[in-house]
């Protein structure tokens, strides 16, 4: 910094309007972007809020501002809910934040104090004194000082009472309260204190000194500094002493400014680490308390305005900057140093570049900075400032052979320069004369033409550069070795064994141990390839990687695939081309381009950080190759203004001191938007058809308000921080019931970022059918429901299953009434017809035995009447329902075989399975499966003359077969016999047709040896009808 | 001394038919005839100035006023010792069981040869006592069922349990025996036996009904 320090310093002293400006201690600017959107341009007062709004007191109401948006409050004349006057004189904030401000209708027209409730402000109540100062009184809370009153704001009664009345009558022009609870009023009469304890007294003071047109006891401002000592200020400054006894009045001497009503009466006191800040009618005064001086600071307006320095409001915010209002607009000064500064040209001053486009710049080693330009020659810049131009003289051939100077290059005694007509050099030691140095085999260099461009030195003293026809390197002792390059030559890097050239058709890397060269050009199918076939800025880092400017950005060499990656616009390059590229001590690139400067920094957030003329870069345009970089990491680019010289240390973006705050939060539903300006911790819950909801903020940045990004969280949804750059808005819509958490954060400049705004949570309330106890109940309802057809379908099904059962039911008593009808009626009638019959014989064959074909007769009629009765009593066995079981079959079929062959003296060999399964066989069946073996034992004992017969029967899990085999005679070899009609006739075809009634089958297998019949049964089809009549469960009907 | 028969049948031709069969068969005399229960039980009282002495009653189940199963349960009140053997048309019968429940020890139909009803009726006089297939299916039913009066349970012997299953099975006395290895009146007694615990629980139930106590 050395050099630069020294230079500007020097420059400094000399004046030199237009060359490196001197960090001025406070310049105060006009805030054009906030006067812009004020309500009206007289700010009276100036306030920090709590939040750190900034609010200004103007004619035409009160402004708030977050460093983007102004957001007003006016008197509505139908509205008492509004400002009760314009014209707000005062402003203050009490300690629970509300605003309070005194405004009238026109100029000292009294309308009425009135009060903002905070945090939101939007709530505006008036109160009934029209005539008194308000102030913040010892409690915190906002008093009045009326002519004759003092009075107490009281919370709970929303109004002032009376504290008690003044010392003498005289209009009240402000009030304190200090430290030590004494209530001071300063009126028009003097300066008035009400201690907390004794009595109240009048401060006397001493005036002599003060001349007219001052009203000497006029008290207008009152301020405690930070060291306890209470300021006075009216027609001048004073201060109490230790025992605040008296009023010690300073004897300065200001300028005497003309006119009624003026003076110096001072409208606010800031005090700063040395001294004070006064707003007065004369200007910005600042009193420094070690020296005693005054100094006064002119505020520049537009045109010759004599009350141009009418200052009414003064307030320097939590930045340090200062805002000063006046009558006619916003004035600030900021605490912060330019770190941008510009050697022009000023056509009026000969102590000034020769031109404003800048071409080249280099250092020598004499210590010269050395700027050439475009039209306006070589421009030697010494240590102390002084500048000194080298022009083309046409008749002296010691001058340059050219204004134009592309290119310069030093070493320990030399100076080359690249003019628009050939090479020149400039002997260091006698610098008062330049050499233009020939090329003998090089063709005649043209007027203007770029030639001995990219002038470079290598470590052996070898100087390169693009000539006409190519490379020239010229060696210390004169030697010019050329190399043909088609391609104009832009600028030159020598690396180990060679060089980078950017030419205006591609880049060469030039091979000197093979003289050979890699040409790169632009390929528009080949993203690794150079952006732009026109090439100009070239660096190699400290890293190794050589960089590359062109007409369409910055590339990067990539040695592993020999190709480039690109950064452009869209990277955040403030321009597409290219035209210089420097590194700071910390590896940061310094790119400048058609629209600023960028810096490039690999670890930082923002890799690229453009500068433009917003940040005070100076030059809108920079200039290819225009560049230089001191050895204690100056920088100086060249562009069409001039020079901008820096030093990176000094572009450090000013942290962020203030919170995020929510200036807005809009909810809608399909129909409506409404729109609240505060949201606290408390957060805000949202009803269900609220579909979209959002945020607006605002990084209270009264500076530079425009490079703050922001960032935004909604816990809940967002993943994390979602950086939304420069937009001052977050909109959510259609998210699910549930709890966030809204979190705002801002960035500066150089991307550092601050703290995160309070949390704001936002429950969106779910609609009834959305909640947990809804769900719930709709689950049970579904439940129930499921259940409640379930049981429909149980019950019925039940019921079918009962009306069956009652119908089988039926059908049994139906059977069983059968069967005891045919018992008493038929049986009976047949059991007397047998007993009377045999009676009957038995009568006759005592009476007469020789009656035999009566006798005969009578017994058949008692055989028959016998038979009968079997018969029905199989039937009614048959039918009577107690018997439908799988048990009873086969009980009573064996007990029928066993009766029938002991009857008749035949073997029976018996084969019943031991037990049988319990299940349910209906009648057909068992009347089917009975009469078939009933039908097969009688043509058995009948006709098959056996003496053995085998009865077997088995039940299979899923039939049962019934197996009739004896040894008798079969049938098949008596044809004719008694055994065949049996057999072959009715007897057969009945059986067969009862087996097949019952899906089951017959077979017949007689030979002479004995007659087997066999028959199976599905068991499906022994239960025909369902007798399960047990219901499962019960239910109610 | 012929075992002593009365008869007790509302049809007048059967009952005089069957009074001619006793009559007329050796060691069997018919003592009396009854066309109703009511007038057979009123001989067997001797508060009625009855006293007729009698082996076997042969009585019709179906009969008008009182029907044969009560009058079985009165004759078992009256005369314990006396035999019922019920007429019946058909073997397997709701009302026959009834009547073996209710104390009758056997069963004879009305179409049985007369020789066969002569038979039946000297093996019951001997201790005997006919059993269906069907029958002894009721049977078991009837002591499977839990008693409804635990403290007068007449439980079945392991080898009244076993004829009865045989029984249910089908199997013929004969084919009992010889399973078994006792004599066929070994099996009636049996059968007799079985008969006798059926009628005592039969009491016994009818009892407790009598108190509430089922």
């Amino acid at each position: 910094m050395h050099v630069f320090r020294l230079l500007t310093v020097v420059l400094g002293l000399v004046g030199l309007a237009s060359a490196v400006r001197a960090q001025a201690p406070v310049a105060f600017e006009r805030a054009t972007e906030v006067e812009a959107a004020l309500p009206q341009s007289s700010v009276y007062r100036i306030l920090e809020d709590q939040r750190g709004f900034l609010w200004f007191a103007t004619r035409e109401g009160l402004g708030r501002w977050d460093g983007t948006t102004m957001r007003t409050w006016r008197r509505d004349p139908f509205d008492r809910a509004s400002l009760p006057g314009n014209i707000v004189r005062q402003l203050v904030e009490d300690n629970s934040g509300d605003l309070w401000v005194r405004a009238e209708a026109t100029d000292w027209t009294p309308a009425g104090i009135a009060r903002l409730i905070g945090p939101a402000h939007d709530e505006v109540r008036r109160y009934d004194h029209v005539d008194a100062e308000v102030f913040i009184g010892p409690d915190g809370t906002p008093w009045l000082a009326d002519s004759t009153h003092i009075w107490r704001f009281n919370q709970e009664a929303d109004r002032f009472i009376h504290v008690r009345d003044r010392l003498r009558t005289s209009k009240a022009m402000t009030g304190l309260a200090t430290q030590d609870g004494t209530l001071w009023i300063g009126a028009e009469t003097g300066l008035e204190a009400y201690p907390p304890e004794g009595p109240a007294r009048l401060v006397p003071f001493d005036v002599s000194w003060i001349s007219p047109p001052w009203r000497e006891n006029d008290i207008r401002t009152l301020a405690e500094s930070p060291d306890g000592t209470l300021w006075v200020s009216g027609a001048h400054l004073g201060r109490l002493d230790a025992s605040r006894q008296t009023l010690e009045t300073l004897d300065l001497t200001v300028p005497d400014v003309p006119g009624h009503g003026r003076g110096f009466g001072t409208n606010a006191l800031v005090f700063d680490a040395g001294g004070i800040w006064m707003a007065t009618l004369d200007g910005i005064y600042h009193y420094s308390i070690a020296s005693a001086a005054l100094t006064r600071h002119s505020l520049r307006l537009p045109g010759d305005i004599p009350t141009q320095n009418w200052v009414t409001g003064l307030h320097r915010d939590r930045a340090g900057t200062l805002w000063a209002g006046t009558v006619w607009g916003l004035h600030r000064a900021s605490p912060r140093t330019r770190p941008f500064h510009l050697i022009a040209h000023d056509p009026d001053d000969p102590n000034s570049l020769g031109s404003g486009i800048i071409l080249s710049i280099t250092r020598d080693s004499r210590g010269a900075l050395w700027v050439g330009t475009l039209g306006g020659g070589l421009n030697q810049i010494t240590p102390e400032g002084r500048i000194t131009r080298y022009r083309h003289e046409p008749n002296d051939p010691r001058t340059l052979s050219h204004d134009w100077i592309w290119s310069l290059a030093s070493d320990e005694n030399q100076l080359w320069i690249g003019t628009g007509s050939g090479l020149n050099s400039i002997d260091l030691n006698r610098p008062s004369s330049v050499e233009r140095i020939q090329f003998p085999d090089s063709p005649p260099v043209g007027p203007a033409g770029p030639s001995a461009v990219g002038l470079t030195l290598d470590s052996t003293g070898t100087l390169w550069f693009g000539h006409i026809g190519g490379l020239y390197r010229r060696a210390p002792d004169g030697q010019v070795r050329i190399t043909t390059i088609e391609e104009g030559i832009q600028a030159i890097r020598t690396i180990r064994g060679g060089a980078w050239i950017t030419t205006g058709g591609g880049l060469f890397r030039y091979d000197a141990v093979a003289d050979s060269l890699k040409h790169y050009t632009h390929d528009p199918d080949d993203p690794t390839s150079l952006s732009d076939n026109a090439t100009m800025a070239l660096h190699i880092d400290k890293r190794g990687h050589f960089w590359v400017g062109t007409q369409s950005g910055l590339g990067r060499y990539n040695p592993d695939t020999d190709g480039f990656i690109h950064y452009t616009t869209a990277d955040g390059l403030p321009g597409s081309a290219v035209y210089a590229i420097l590194e700071d001590d910390d590896g940061r690139l310094w790119i400048s381009t058609n629209r600023g400067l960028a810096r490039y920094d690999e670890a930082s957030a923002i890799r690229i950080r453009p500068y433009t003329l917003d940040d005070g870069v100076g030059n809108v345009e920079f200039n290819r190759h225009a560049a230089f970089r001191d050895a204690d990491g100056t920088m100086y680019f060249g562009g069409d203004r001039g020079v901008t010289v820096f030093h990176p240390k000094d572009l450090v973006a000013p942290a962020r001191r203030s919170p995020v705050v929510i200036t807005a939060f809009h909810r809608s539903t399909r129909d409506t938007t409404f729109t609240t300006t505060y949201v606290g911790s408390e957060g805000v819950e949202l009803a269900p058809e609220v579909t979209t909801f959002g945020f607006e903020f605002a990084a209270l940045e009264f500076l530079d308000a425009h490079q703050v990004r922001y960032a935004v969280h909604l816990e809940g949804w967002d993943e994390g921080w979602v950086e939304i750059g420069a937009w001052q808005e977050r909109t959510y819509t259609n998210l699910p019931p549930g709890t966030y958490t809204f979190r705002v954060r801002a960035a500066n400049a150089d991307g550092v970022w601050g703290d995160a705004s309070p949390a704001i949570p936002v429950v969106i309330r779910p609609w009834f059918w959305q909640t947990a106890w809804f769900q719930a109940l709709a689950v049970f309802a579904l439940i129930s429901l499921v259940a409640l057809v379930v049981w429909d379908v149980s019950r019925r099904r039940y019921r079918r299953q009962l009306a069956h059962v009652e119908a089988q039911r039926a059908l049994d008593a139906e059977r069983a009434r059968i069967s005891r009808d045919m018992h008493d009626e038929v049986g009976a009638s047949l059991s007397e017809i047998a007993v009377l019959s045999e009676v009957a014989r038995r009568q006759l064959e005592a009476a007469s035995p020789s009656h035999g074909p009566a006798d005969e007769r009578l017994r058949r009629i008692a055989d028959t009447s016998r038979a009968m009765l079997e018969s029905l009593g199989q039937i009614v066995w048959a039918i009577n329902p107690r018997n439908d079981t799988l048990g009873a079959l086969v009980g009573t079929l064996r007990e029928h075989a066993a009766r029938t062959l002991e009857a008749h003296g035949l073997d029976g060999r018996l084969r019943f399975p031991r037990s049988v399964p319990e299940r349910a066989v209906s009648a057909e069946v068992r009347r089917s499966v009975f009469l078939i073996a009933k039908e097969a034992l009688h043509n058995v004992v009948k006709h098959a003359g056996a003496e053995t017969v085998t009865v077997e029967l088995a039940v299979a899990p899923d039939h049962l077969s019934l197996t009739i085999a004896d040894d008798g005679r079969g049938f098949a070899s008596h044809a004719g016999d008694g055994a065949r009609s049996a057999f072959g006739g009715n007897g057969l075809a009945n059986m067969e047709r009862r087996a097949q009634d019952i899906g089951g089958t017959l077979s017949i297998d007689s030979t002479g040896h004995g007659t087997t019949l066999h028959l199976e049964v599905p068991l499906s089809a022994l239960s025909k009808s369902p007798v399960d009549v047990t219901p499962r469960r019960h239910l109610p009907a | 001394m012929s075992v002593t028969v009365a008869i007790v049948e509302d049809l007048e031709d059967v009952r005089e038919g069957l009074a001619a069969l006793i009559d007329a068969a050796d060691g069997f005399a018919c003592a009396a005839t009854f066309g109703d229960a009511e007038a057979f039980l009123d001989a067997l009282t001797p508060a009625r100035g009855g006293g007729l002495r009698l082996d076997i009653a042969l009585m019709d189940i179906g009969l008008p006023g009182m029907n044969g199963i009560e009058a079985v349960r009165a004759l078992r009140r009256l005369r314990p010792t006396v035999q019922a053997m019920m007429l019946t048309v058909y073997e397997d019968n709701e009302h026959v069981f009834e009547a073996l429940r209710n104390g009758a020890t056997g069963y004879v139909l009305k179409t049985t040869p007369p020789d066969e009803l002569i038979d039946a009726l000297r093996q019951l006089h001997a201790g005997g006592s006919p059993m269906s297939s069907g029958i002894a299916r009721r049977v078991v039913e009837a002591f499977h069922r839990p008693p409804l009066v635990p403290d007068e349970e007449t439980p079945l012997t392991p080898r009244e349990e076993e004829i009865l299953d045989l029984l249910v099975q089908g199997f013929r006395y004969r084919e009992i025996g010889e399973q078994l290895f006792i004599s066929l009146d070994t099996v009636r007694t049996h059968v007799r036996h079985v008969y006798e615990k059926m009628h005592v629980r039969s009491r016994a139930e009818a009892t407790a009904k009598v108190l509430g106590r089922g």
